[in-house]
């Protein structure tokens, strides 16, 4: 089963990197750096202009993950019904390969390819912070993109589980309103409370099924910048990433 | 095939364990410490001199979105939510007042989205984009629970007052207090400059010393009833109401941050320029400041302080007295 | 051998394929014959597990390897046929030590051996040797083909048909699915011609021998209705 869940990743993985996304990706990375790295006076926070490290930091990181997660749900969306729809799925059933080895590698292809683009965007991060002199983030930066890349992968992740059974259009807005649920927890969080009522009970079921990527995102950014971090965060999300690969079990095809 | 399943559900219950572990149950250990930190204070509040004013009289119940852990003294315990609202106030459960207050994660979190969003909009209107990393510390979270352990003082002591204060006006509790001010005072223009102008008075007198000060306490006063004659008794039944009642509690709770932050962060905190916004916020800030107006000038004045005569029958009197 | 036996399959409560049995010799080719919606794709699919039949059963000898050549098949465009050779051989789990020696024979089988193009450039009649190819990795004893002339001209179809011929002298079992009845006629051993899942008529090898062609059998068929 490594075998062909290794050789569907890695074919799948090939076939993303002939596209055009990737470069699509660059370009927004780098429109990213430039944002960063020019004198916008216009934008400024506790009085200062945003151009100060600190506050720049910040939001970038804030950004590049948003963005990351967006482009997660798009990259991991098409995936798994595409294999189908070319009916490529028929070669690969016949030859007795599980669908959780077949839909797992496809998976894994997603979830790689979202950690790339990901793994881009950080790239403009730690250019910018290297050219602003502060390149001892760095070092943590990796560490730090690893606590980030738990976050990319859940979206990944459930994406491509949900598009297994979902048509591409419902496994997409599902992805999204989980993703903007995860990226938005905590202010999801409060505002349910100012709502109250059942509008406010239905936000919290939600805001208790979808793991806190906020919260993931902040401890990734307080690791980078050497604050204290929470590991019980990275748990949820690790647990949340198990319970949702269950899906590849789970979730099954009735045809080819 | 068989010895990845096992392993795929040693690692699910791995991490479930983890998770399970990792978790913090109950209230957690800042709000428990906010709490010890602001019992801590009941020596230095005592010297204050209000009456019979100690926070240990108040159960303080810290809501973290889904429930109520009510603290009293080493006790905690956990209790279905009063009140599904974000929000610092003082709460009658089972015939008694208590303090109910969000835990400090949530309230640092709504404080700062509340605070750059409202940053971000009115530097939007401005023309530029601005945003506010003020961040909502732990002292902060101390000195508002004694910013609300002092309403329900005040709720103990005067809300026979209070009740009659609204009825004189036809006021009722359902009344949006806020539109109200809103729409009576603060879209008067000239009374909106005579509190302005008062409030200038105000800052020159805690500044100045000897009769320069009471000089400038007596023409705040003069112009407060300027004010007063040309408003409607809703809307001076209103600012008395947020001076007096909003404004004490500020000045408590000034004196809680104090205490703890020392002089400097409290003059950053709480002694800030002032800028005429509408709404309620302003009057918290000037009956803050004839609180302190009144430390300057009257020694004790907390123990006479009374809803009949307020801040401003206080500092008449102060004045006048010589 | 292969038995098929009372074998249905139904979408949104129409039959597709109803009550369907045959028999394929060892060593023998096997037509499947009829209009278009007559259930010959439902038929080869459900033998090969892609899709959940409703009723019936399918007896295949435990240890037969299937190879199958789909009707439309779709490789990745930027691999070459070498490329997709050996990666369907990996996931039948060939070692890899054999793979390579093994798709490079069957390439040359096929006639693309001297490929070094991409998969986003060939022909359809490469495509239809491609898929057949990879439907012979592993040596399968049993062969299904999905319309294996679809599409190929003249030459390309007296090409694969001369292929057919070979892989059955070899001693292969095959199922054969197609619209070009000329091309049956010189293959088949036996066969069946179905419409709307039902098998109307039955034909071996001797009955072409005697006089008839497919063609008149089949119109015939086609318009007297079903199996009596």
């Amino acid at each position: 089963m490594k075998s062909s869940v290794g050789i569907i990743m890695k074919t799948a993985l090939k076939e993303r990197m002939r596209r055009k996304e990737l470069y699509i990706i660059v370009i927004l990375a780098i429109l990213l750096l430039l944002l960063c790295s020019s004198d916008v006076t216009s934008i400024t926070m506790n009085g200062e202009a945003v151009t100060g490290f600190s506050n720049m930091f910040l939001l970038m990181h804030t950004l590049v993950h948003f963005v990351g997660c967006v482009l997660a749900v798009v990259l991991s969306l098409g995936t798994i019904p595409k294999e189908y729809e070319r009916k490529n799925s028929h070669l690969v059933w016949v030859r007795n390969i599980s669908q959780e080895a077949y839909h797992g590698g496809l998976t894994l292809a997603n979830v790689c390819a979202s950690l790339s683009a990901a793994a881009i965007l950080y790239l403009a991060l730690g250019v910018y912070a290297v050219t602003k002199g502060h390149g001892e983030v760095l070092l943590r930066m990796i560490p730090a993109f690893l606590i980030l890349s738990l976050s990319i992968s859940f979206v990944s992740l459930f994406v491509s589980v949900m598009s297994i059974k979902l048509p591409v259009m419902a496994a997409g807005i599902l992805g999204v309103i989980v993703m903007v649920f995860g990226v938005f927890h905590g202010m999801i969080g409060l505002f349910k409370n100012m709502l109250g009522g059942l509008g406010g009970k239905c936000m919290s079921f939600f805001l208790f099924l979808v793991p806190d990527l906020s919260g993931i995102q902040n401890a990734a950014c307080h690791f980078a910048t050497g604050e204290k971090m929470e590991a019980h965060l990275i748990f949820v999300l690790l647990f949340s990433l198990w319970v949702v690969s269950l899906g590849l079990f789970i979730f099954r095809k009735k045809e080819a | 095939m068989k010895l990845f399943k096992i392993g795929y559900a040693l690692t699910g219950f791995l991490l479930a364990a983890c998770t399970a572990f990792t978790g913090s149950y109950g209230l957690s250990k800042t709000d428990r410490e906010i709490y010890r930190r602001a019992l801590s204070l009941e020596n230095d509040m005592e010297k204050m001199g209000f009456s019979e004013f100690s926070l240990a009289d108040y159960k303080v119940r810290f809501y973290n979105g889904n429930c109520d852990y009510v603290v009293e003294g080493e006790n905690i315990s956990k209790e279905d939510a009063v009140l599904d609202v974000f929000a610092g106030t003082v709460w009658e459960v089972e015939g008694e007042y208590q303090v109910l207050i969000p835990t400090y994660e949530k309230f640092s979190a709504l404080f700062d989205m509340l605070g750059a969003a409202g940053t971000v909009s009115q530097g939007m209107s401005e023309g530029t984009m601005a945003f506010t990393e003020e961040s909502y510390s732990e002292n902060a979270h101390v000195a508002t629970i004694w910013h609300e352990a002092f309403h329900a003082w005040q709720t103990n002591r005067w809300q026979d007052e209070i009740d009659a204060l609204m009825k004189r006006v036809n006021l009722s509790a359902e009344d949006n207090r806020e539109d109200i001010i809103v729409r009576e005072a603060d879209e008067n223009p000239k009374a909106a400059a005579l509190f302005e102008e008062e409030m200038v008075l105000l800052e020159k007198a805690y500044e100045g010393e000897g009769e320069e000060k009471k000089e400038y306490i007596l023409k705040a006063l003069s112009l407060a009833e300027k004010r007063r004659e040309i408003l409607p008794d809703s809307a001076n039944a209103m600012e008395f109401y947020l001076e007096n009642l909003e404004g004490s509690a500020r000045y408590v709770e000034s004196l809680a941050y104090r205490s703890l932050e020392g002089d400097k962060a409290w003059e950053e905190h709480y002694m800030g320029e002032f800028s005429y916004e509408k709404g309620s916020g302003k009057y918290y800030q000037m009956g803050m400041l004839k609180g302190l107006l009144l430390d300057q000038t009257g020694e004790g004045w907390q123990e006479k302080f009374s809803l009949e005569e307020g801040f401003d029958g206080a500092l008449k009197g102060v004045c006048q007295e010589e | 051998m292969i038995t098929v036996t009372g074998l249905s399959k139904s979408y949104n409560g129409k039959k597709v394929v109803d009550d369907l049995s045959f028999t394929m010799k060892e060593g023998k080719l096997f037509a499947l014959l009829g209009s278009n919606g007559a259930g010959k794709s439902t038929t080869i699919k459900m033998m090969l597990s892609l899709v959940k039949k409703d009723g019936g059963r399918i007896e295949i000898p435990e240890d037969a390897l299937l190879g199958y050549s789909p009707e439309t098949p779709y490789f990745p465009p930027f691999l070459t046929g070498m490329e997709v050779l050996l990666y369907y051989g990996v996931l039948q789990k060939i070692p890899r030590e054999k793979l390579k020696v093994e798709c490079g024979t069957l390439l040359h089988l096929v006639g693309l051996s001297e490929e070094k193009t991409k998969i986003k450039f060939y022909s359809k009649g490469m495509l239809q040797r491609l898929a057949l190819a990879q439907a012979m990795l592993g040596n399968p004893s049993i062969l299904i083909l999905d319309e294996p002339c679809a599409g190929l001209d003249a030459m390309g179809r007296i090409e694969m048909i001369e292929l057919i011929m070979k892989l059955k002298t070899a001693g292969k079992t095959i199922l054969m699915n197609s619209h070009i009845l000329s091309d049956i006629e010189k293959v088949c051993d036996e066969g069946m011609i179905m419409q709307k899942g039902k098998v109307l008529r039955r034909f071996t090898k001797e009955d072409l021998r005697g006089g008839e062609s497919l063609e008149t059998i089949f119109t015939k068929t086609i318009s007297g209705g079903i199996e009596k």
